[in-house]
């Protein structure tokens, strides 16, 4: 297999990446992201390790949400695994990302078992939530905030949420109808653009 | 609580299924692992998966790993393998599948209008993830209130999450909830 970066980079300062290290730095940045494990892998890979350089984090980031599956940030250790130790480093970027925060999961699902229904732990846990529920929203309002204001997107986003959320419509239904017509037009808008600035090109 | 194997079974392929339609990251399809958990099959209640929700984000480790905290309580450890496996393995065929065909080029016409048109049906999806955990909280005025509040203080400042989830327990003990 060829070197699987997206595009040619100089190489960063670094030795030999064995599959083992890539286990140990996925196993360490998934265990000390809170919250948000993108912000620690850029931190980690770019800056700390100066693996890979911030744009081929940014490309490698695109590709891992291109790609069907629920967990993004992991299709992307994959492809950073793979780029440095072929298939074992994917394997171990893979194992890194799951092996002990499965453990570590099970262990909370074990406690809140055990403990969830104590008083105490359940206001606490309740006022957590809420703070979750916050966040989603704030969440919400601010990739709303990067809709195009242009009618065909909201148009798209307002039916998902209408059919998701306020109808709750099972969502492999609504998959089928609203993905191929959405991914169809981008899809006529983007040639066409892309045959505009190529005649320009042309012209000049 | 499941056991028999085909319940399990039944729930590899709807974990899968999920998997895969979750575009824009697994929040997106949190309503129907709610409706699959809550409604269709009773195995907790909605303000149970709201708990186990906000547990998993304080936990360390991968948000979406959320699903091996569910699979753990509906099944114990062979149901946390099995949601665990479900959610993980589309990912993985894909990428196989893309590192093999060497199709690493993000900027091809159909890459892009995947990231442009599906962009506003992700954005969609996660209002409705809002709005599904929202209406569970809707119970209690106390916590849609308090729900706002976060909402605000995210927008506005630059805070750890960690610190508003550790407020949002202790104003939870204090009973003010």
């Amino acid at each position: 297999m060829p070197d699987s970066s997206p595009a040619p980079q100089p190489r960063a300062a670094h030795g030999v990446i064995t599959p083992w290290m890539i286990y140990l730095m996925y196993t360490k940045v998934t265990l000390v992201g809170f919250g948000g494990t993108m912000f620690w892998i850029r931190r980690k890979l770019v800056d700390d390790l100066k693996w890979i350089t911030e744009t081929e984090f940014a490309e490698y980031f695109a590709l891992g949400q291109l790609i069907p599956g629920g967990a993004n940030l992991f299709n992307m250790a994959l492809l950073i695994g793979h780029r440095f130790a072929g298939v074992s480093g994917a394997f171990a970027a893979g194992a890194g990302f799951i092996s002990v925060p499965f453990f570590v999961m099970v262990a909370m699902a074990l406690l809140y078992l055990n403990f969830g229904a104590q008083p105490l732990v359940n206001k606490a846990l309740t006022g957590m939530f809420a703070v979750v529920v916050g966040m989603m929203l704030a969440n919400a309002w601010k990739m709303a905030g990067a809709v195009p204001r242009r009618w065909r997107p909201w148009a798209f986003c307002l039916v998902t949420f209408a059919g998701v959320g306020a109808l709750r419509f099972p969502l492999v239904w609504m998959m089928l109808a609203l993905a191929p017509l959405a991914v169809g037009l981008a899809w006529r808008d983007v040639a066409a653009a892309r045959r505009a600035v190529a005649a320009a090109g042309e012209s000049q | 609580m499941i056991s028999k194997d085909e319940d399990l079974l039944a729930m590899f392929w709807q974990f899968t299924l999920l998997s895969l339609l979750a575009v824009g990251g697994l929040n997106s399809v949190i309503p129907d692992i709610q409706r699959y958990v809550v409604e269709d099959s009773g195995w907790l209640s909605a303000r149970q998966f709201g708990e186990v929700y906000a547990l998993s984000q304080a936990t360390p480790g991968p948000n979406v790993m959320v699903v091996t905290m569910l699979g753990a309580l509906v099944a114990g450890w062979s149901g946390a393998l099995v949601v665990t496996i479900a959610l993980f393995l589309p990912g993985t065929v894909m990428t196989s599948v893309m590192i093999h065909l060497n199709t690493r080029n993000p900027d091809t016409v159909f890459a892009a209008a995947m990231r442009r048109g599906l962009a506003p049906v992700t954005i969609g999806l996660t209002m409705s993830t809002a709005w599904v955990m929202l209406s569970t909280l809707s119970a209690d005025w106390r916590g849609v209130v308090m729900a706002f509040v976060t909402a605000l203080v995210v927008l506005r400042t630059r805070m750890n999450p960690l610190w508003l989830m550790g407020a949002g327990a202790i104003i939870g003990m204090l009973d003010i909830l």
